[in-house]
């Protein structure tokens, strides 16, 4: 309990600094609001153009799919809000910027990846989940209490899902210096967390709902506030990313164990 | 002499373009991991997962879109990958931070025109990026002939080609240009990335041009990005002839001068404002 609260504080202080940060460069906070807004209206239109020549896309109403972006674009603002030091890791573990990383007063994989508090993101945070509720008034009964409840569920599954994928990728970069291996697979996730899990196939959906869970970003949370999937599959699913991301940040520390300043 | 002079000029920057054509050449290939990454898999991504978007619509029954049905979509889509992939990338140029970091001066202090260093990686990315494609063609229509995309003619073959070049200058331009405001701005990546989202949906990467409403569709052919992947993956299928070629020609070499006049604009202006130290 202690160490929650301790690593609580330091995330208030992470968000102090980020918050000062934010008042002196204001062009960068436009620009970023006006990035993600481009990156949700991309989104939204592709999916409504897709929508004008089909009613359903793999069993995902337009209303659905309506809520399936509302859950990635608040898994985005996450990412952004909080985890934006993640693109850097490959570059700052080849030029050997890490050691103090190593000094530093609460878990590693804490403080290195939740170091970078963006401002501007909490905009887009606040647009995002805009859309998930306007999504969620086309669903009967999502916002009624129980509905609701499963919503702070899904996103607990979101935000938690994208924490474990942003520090398990960064592990790859451990292993090959300067290969960028973490922004492609990140690359490659959100291409894949874009569309509903349902258009892939059968294997494919397994990988991406089990050991890189990439549905538990926007397909499984959406899928499970709108009665797609029962309450017990979604238990199952939480536990088990629960417990991958265990494994994940203990993976993380090993391999952190053997860096040297000098890999570049 | 006043005729030798330019032509002198012309020469000193076609030898400095080599240069730093072999220069930047050895640099991509020198972290293999890296390269590898960067280089071989980037692009492919969106145009490919998109196949399964389109097979759960149209896999299934008749139905087709913009006049795509699946096979073609997917001929389609492996068209806009190759290409996209061919187009100058905004991870290709480090200006920005050159700016940033101060350390462009030192290039400014030298005879040669800067911009002609840029190009070498322009003429980098493009020579590694076509032969990307063509191994990426080689395997694709010995392992997926059924699928792989077929010229409807040698010359929209040309065609195609011709205009995915002066699209890729466009978007070497962009990127040069996006890097430019460096001289004024604390940072640049937020609008490279921006741009980045608009040209894949502006030139049609997931969804064809073609397949969206018309209003939004005609809009969209007066811009580059539709030009640069569109268009010319429609001219490869036939779906497209050589008048709506001619017109995409214009357009380019439209949106290229006006690139190129900003870009001449801005950096001069920005060079005036620039103190050695960043923005």
């Amino acid at each position: 309990m202690n160490a929650l609260l301790h690593h609580l504080r330091l995330a208030r202080e992470f968000a102090r600094v980020g918050v000062i940060r934010k008042s002196q460069f204001r062009v960068e906070f436009l620009t970023q609001v006006v990035m993600d807004t481009a990156w949700y209206l991309v989104h939204i239109a592709t999916f409504e153009i897709l929508f004008a020549h089909t009613d359903s896309l793999a069993g995902w109403s337009r209303a659905e799919v309506r809520v399936f972006l509302g859950f990635l674009f608040l898994s985005d603002a996450f990412w952004m809000i909080w985890l934006g030091q993640c693109w850097h890791f490959g570059r700052e573990l080849k030029d050997g910027v890490l050691d103090s990383l190593r000094l530093r007063p609460g878990a590693s994989v804490f403080v290195y990846f939740f170091q970078r508090f963006s401002l501007e993101a909490c905009i887009n945070g606040a647009m995002a989940l805009g859309w998930l509720l306007f999504a969620l008034l086309d669903i009967p009964g999502a916002l009624a209490p129980l509905g609701l409840l499963k919503l702070a569920w899904a996103l607990a599954l979101v935000f938690w899902a994208r924490t474990v994928l942003s520090v398990g990728f960064t592990i790859a970069e451990f292993r090959a210096v300067n290969s960028d291996l973490s922004n492609l697979a990140w690359e490659v996730t959100m291409t894949l967390a874009d569309r509903p899990v349902d258009v892939f196939p059968l294997r494919m959906r397994q990988l991406l709902t089990s050991f890189v869970p990439v549905a538990a970003l926007s397909s499984l949370p959406a899928a499970f506030v709108l009665g797609r999937i029962s309450p017990l599959e979604a238990a199952a699913h939480s536990l088990w990313i629960f417990l991958l991301g265990v494994g994940v940040f203990a993976w993380w520390r090993r391999s952190f164990r053997h860096y040297a300043s000098a890999l570049g | 002499m006043s005729a030798t002079a330019p032509s002198s000029a012309l020469a000193r920057d076609l030898r400095l373009l080599g240069v730093a054509f072999a220069f930047e050449l050895r640099k991509v290939t020198a972290w293999r991991a890296g390269f590898v990454v960067r280089e071989l898999m980037r692009s492919l991504w969106r145009p490919l997962v998109m196949i399964f978007v389109y097979r759960a619509i149209l896999a299934t029954s008749d139905a087709r879109i913009g006049g795509f049905d699946f096979p073609t979509m997917v001929a389609y889509l492996i068209l806009a990958a190759s290409f996209e992939k061919l187009l100058f990338h905004q991870r290709g140029l480090d200006l920005a931070d050159q700016i940033f970091q101060g350390y462009v001066t030192k290039y400014l202090t030298m005879p040669v025109r800067f911009f002609v260093l840029a190009l070498g990686r322009f003429a980098q990315h493009l020579a590694v990026q076509s032969s990307v494609i063509a191994g990426l063609w080689a395997v694709g229509s010995l392992l997926f002939p059924q699928w792989w995309p077929r010229a409807a003619s040698a010359s929209a073959a040309v065609e195609a080609f011709a205009l995915v070049l002066l699209g890729s200058y466009c978007a070497f331009l962009v990127c040069f240009l996006v890097n430019v405001l460096a001289f004024w701005l604390e940072v640049v990546w937020t609008l490279s990335a921006m741009a980045s989202f608009v040209f894949s949906f502006a030139a049609g990467v997931l969804v064809p041009v073609s397949a969206m409403p018309e209003s939004l569709a005609g809009a969209l052919r007066w811009l580059f990005p539709y030009w640069a992947v569109s268009a010319p993956g429609e001219l490869f299928l036939g779906r497209l002839g050589t008048q709506e070629f001619v017109r995409g020609v214009c357009v380019l070499l439209s949106w290229i001068v006006a690139l190129e006049l900003t870009r001449e604009f801005l950096w001069r202006r920005g060079l005036h404002r620039h103190v050695g130290a960043g923005a």
